[in-house]
C-alpha cells in the first residue's frame, strides 16, 4: 500500500468538511475520486498534501505515518501535487516553473527534462516565457511536468480538466495513462470530467458530504449514468 | 559641458539617493508586501552600528559591512519574533512595525542620547567648471549599480532566488514543491533588514546621526517602491529611482529644492494614476504583449 487514511477528519476554521474519511492506494493505481461540487474532494488532496492540517485519524505514506509532517516534508517523501488552479508561478518563466519542481528532484539524481519534453513539446520552446501568460491548458500541462520532475511516487491532480479545452483534456489523460503503463506513476486524481475519469481510473471512491459514500469499480466507472449520479447536483 | 556634467551628476546621486532609501523596502515591500513602517529605524540601525564602529577604530568600509550584518541579525529576530504572525494580515503588519518602529526610535534616544558625532564624508571632493563634485558620492552611484547587479543575480541566478520568488508568489504551492517556506521567509526579511542597515550605513556620512534619522527616508523609500510596482521589483525600483530623479532633479536646481521635492510629489501622483500597478507591471504588459505579437 503506497497510500492510506484511516478516520481521516480535516476542515476549515469554520467546521469540519472531511469527516472519517478512509482511502488506501495501491502502487500502480490510478484511482479516481467523485462527489459533487463541495463534498471535500478539494480539502481531502489539500489534507494529504499537508497544507491543511489532520484534525483526527492518520494519512500513511510509504509505511510511514506523515499525519503531522509538513508539505514540504511530505512532497520531499514522494507526493507531487497539482492543485485546483494549477498554482503557476505567474511572474516566473515556465523555465524557472520548471526548476522549482526540480528542487527535491536534485537530491534524487533521477533529473529527466527531456522524459517531460517528451510528452510536453511545447514547453521546451516556452522556456523563457512567463508561465501567467500561457493558456489554460499549457498552464495545466505545465503543472503536472512541474510535478511530474519531481519524480514523485504519487501524484495528487486535483481537477485537471478545469478551464481546459477538450481536446487537451484528452491530451492530459492519454499521457496520465500511458505514464502510468510505463513508468507505474501512481495517481490520486480528483476529476467531474466523466470522459476523462473513464480513461485514466481503475477504481474511484465517491464523496458526499465529506464522507466516503461508495468505492466504484472498473466496471460501475465505465457505466456513464451510474457516475453521473455521484456528479449530479 | 560642466553644466552637462553637473546635471547628470545631480541626476546619478539623486536615482542612487531614491534607490539607497527604498533598497530594503524594494525586498521587504516590494517582494514580502509587508507595509514596513520600521524601515527607516532599520537604516538607523545601520548607521548607529557604522558610526559606532567608525569611531571606536574600525575602518570606514568595513564599519558598513559590519552593519549589514548587525541590521540583518536583527532583521532576523524581528521575523521569527513578531512579522511572521502578521503574513497576510496587511494592516497588522502595518501596525506591530509602527510600534516596533517606535520603541526602536525611543530606545535609541534613551541609550544613545539625542545624537551621535558624526562621520566625515570620506573621499573629499574636487571640482570642474564652475561646480564640485563629491567623490564619495560617486562611489555611492557606483555601489547602487553593484548592488542592483547583486540583487539580480541573487534573485534570477541562486537557487535561493527562485524559492524566494516562488514562495512570494504562491507559498502553498512552493510548499508543496518542497521549500521550507517559513525559512525564506526569515532569510528574506533578513536581508531585506540588512541592505535597510548597509544603505543606513552607506549614506550616515551625509546625514546627522540621530535616532529619528531614518524618517526622512521612509516617504522617499514608499513612493519608490510603490511607483516601481511588483511585477519586477529590481528593475522596478532602478526605472522609478532614476525617473524621479529625473523629475526632480531638473526642477530642483532651476526652482529651488523645494519645488524639486513638490514636482516629484505630483510626479509620482500622476504615474500611480496611470500605472497603478507600478511602472514595471507597465513595462512588462508591454513586453507581453510584444512578444504575444512575435508568435502570432
Amino acid at each position: 500500500m503506497l497510500l492510506s487514511t484511516s478516520a481521516l477528519r480535516s476542515g476549515y476554521a469554520t467546521g469540519d468538511v472531511l469527516q472519517d474519511v478512509d482511502i488506501t492506494v495501491e502502487r500502480g493505481e490510478v484511482v479516481g475520486v467523485l462527489g459533487r461540487n463541495g463534498v471535500g474532494k478539494t480539502t481531502l488532496m489539500k489534507t494529504l498534501i499537508g497544507l491543511l492540517p489532520v484534525r483526527e485519524g492518520h494519512i500513511t505514506f510509504r509505511d510511514e505515518d506523515v499525519s503531522r509532517m509538513t508539505a514540504d516534508n511530505r512532497a520531499r517523501l514522494g507526493i507531487g501535487y497539482v492543485p485546483q488552479g494549477r498554482g503557476i508561478f505567474p511572474d516566473m518563466t515556465v523555465g524557472d516553473n520548471l526548476r522549482m519542481g526540480a528542487l527535491i528532484n536534485a537530491a534524487k539524481q533521477s533529473l529527466d527534462f527531456d522524459l517531460i519534453f517528451g510528452y510536453f513539446p511545447f514547453l521546451k520552446e516556452r522556456l523563457a516565457q512567463r508561465g501567467g501568460t500561457l493558456s489554460g491548458g499549457q498552464q495545466a500541462m505545465l503543472a503536472i511536468a512541474r510535478a511530474l520532475i519531481s519524480a514523485p511516487d504519487l501524484l495528487l491532480l486535483d481537477e485537471p480538466s478545469d478551464g481546459v479545452q477538450p481536446s487537451i483534456v484528452q491530451e492530459i489523460g492519454g499521457f496520465i495513462k500511458s505514464l502510468n503503463a510505463e513508468k507505474g506513476l501512481t495517481v490520486l486524481i480528483v476529476e467531474q470530467n466523466i470522459d476523462l475519469m473513464q480513461t485514466v481510473a481503475t477504481r474511484a471512491y465517491a464523496l458526499d458530504k465529506g464522507r466516503v459514500v461508495a468505492e466504484v469499480g472498473r466496471e460501475s466507472l465505465l457505466d456513464t449514468e451510474r457516475v453521473a449520479e455521484f456528479l449530479a447536483v | 559641458m560642466p553644466l552637462v556634467l553637473s546635471l547628470l551628476y545631480q541626476f546619478g546621486t539623486g536615482a542612487a539617493f531614491f534607490f539607497l532609501a527604498a533598497l530594503g523596502l524594494v525586498v521587504i515591500l516590494g517582494m514580502m508586501n509587508i507595509i514596513n513602517l520600521a524601515h527607516g529605524e532599520l537604516m538607523m540601525i545601520g548607521a548607529y552600528t557604522a558610526t559606532l564602529t567608525y569611531h571606536a577604530g574600525v575602518p570606514f568600509w568595513l564599519s558598513v559591512i559590519l552593519s549589514f550584518f548587525v541590521a540583518a541579525a536583527f532583521g532576523a529576530v524581528l521575523e521569527l519574533l513578531i512579522v511572521r504572525r502578521f503574513y497576510g494580515r496587511q494592516l497588522g503588519a502595518l501596525v506591530v512595525t509602527w510600534g516596533v518602529s517606535l520603541v526602536l526610535g525611543q530606545g535609541t534616544l534613551l541609550f544613545f542620547g539625542p545624537f551621535l558625532p558624526s562621520i566625515g564624508i570620506p573621499g573629499g571632493s574636487f571640482s570642474y567648471g564652475d561646480f564640485s563634485f563629491s567623490a564619495y558620492w560617486l562611489i555611492l552611484v557606483l555601489i547602487s549599480l553593484l548592488l542592483i547587479l547583486g540583487l539580480w543575480w541573487l534573485y534570477n541566478r541562486t537557487p535561493y532566488g527562485l524559492q524566494a520568488k516562488a514562495t512570494m508568489q504562491n507559498a502553498d504551492m512552493a510548499r508543496s514543491l518542497g521549500v521550507r517556506t517559513p525559512l525564506i521567509y526569515t532569510l528574506t526579511f533578513s536581508l531585506g533588514a540588512g541592505l535597510a542597515g548597509l544603505s543606513g550605513a552607506l549614506l550616515a556620512p551625509t546625514v546627522t546621526i540621530a535616532p529619528f534619522m531614518g524618517q526622512q527616508f521612509v516617504a522617499p523609500a514608499f513612493i519608490t517602491v510603490v511607483v516601481g510596482g511588483s511585477a519586477n521589483v529590481i528593475a522596478g525600483a532602478v526605472a522609478s529611482s532614476a525617473l524621479l530623479a529625473a523629475v526632480k532633479t531638473p526642477i530642483g536646481m532651476a526652482f529651488g529644492a523645494f519645488s524639486g521635492t513638490v514636482a516629484l510629489l505630483l510626479a509620482a501622483l500622476i504615474i500611480i494614476r496611470i500605472m497603478p500597478n507600478g511602472i514595471s507591471a507597465s513595462l512588462q504588459k508591454f513586453f507581453n504583449r510584444r512578444a504575444g505579437g512575435a508568435m502570432r
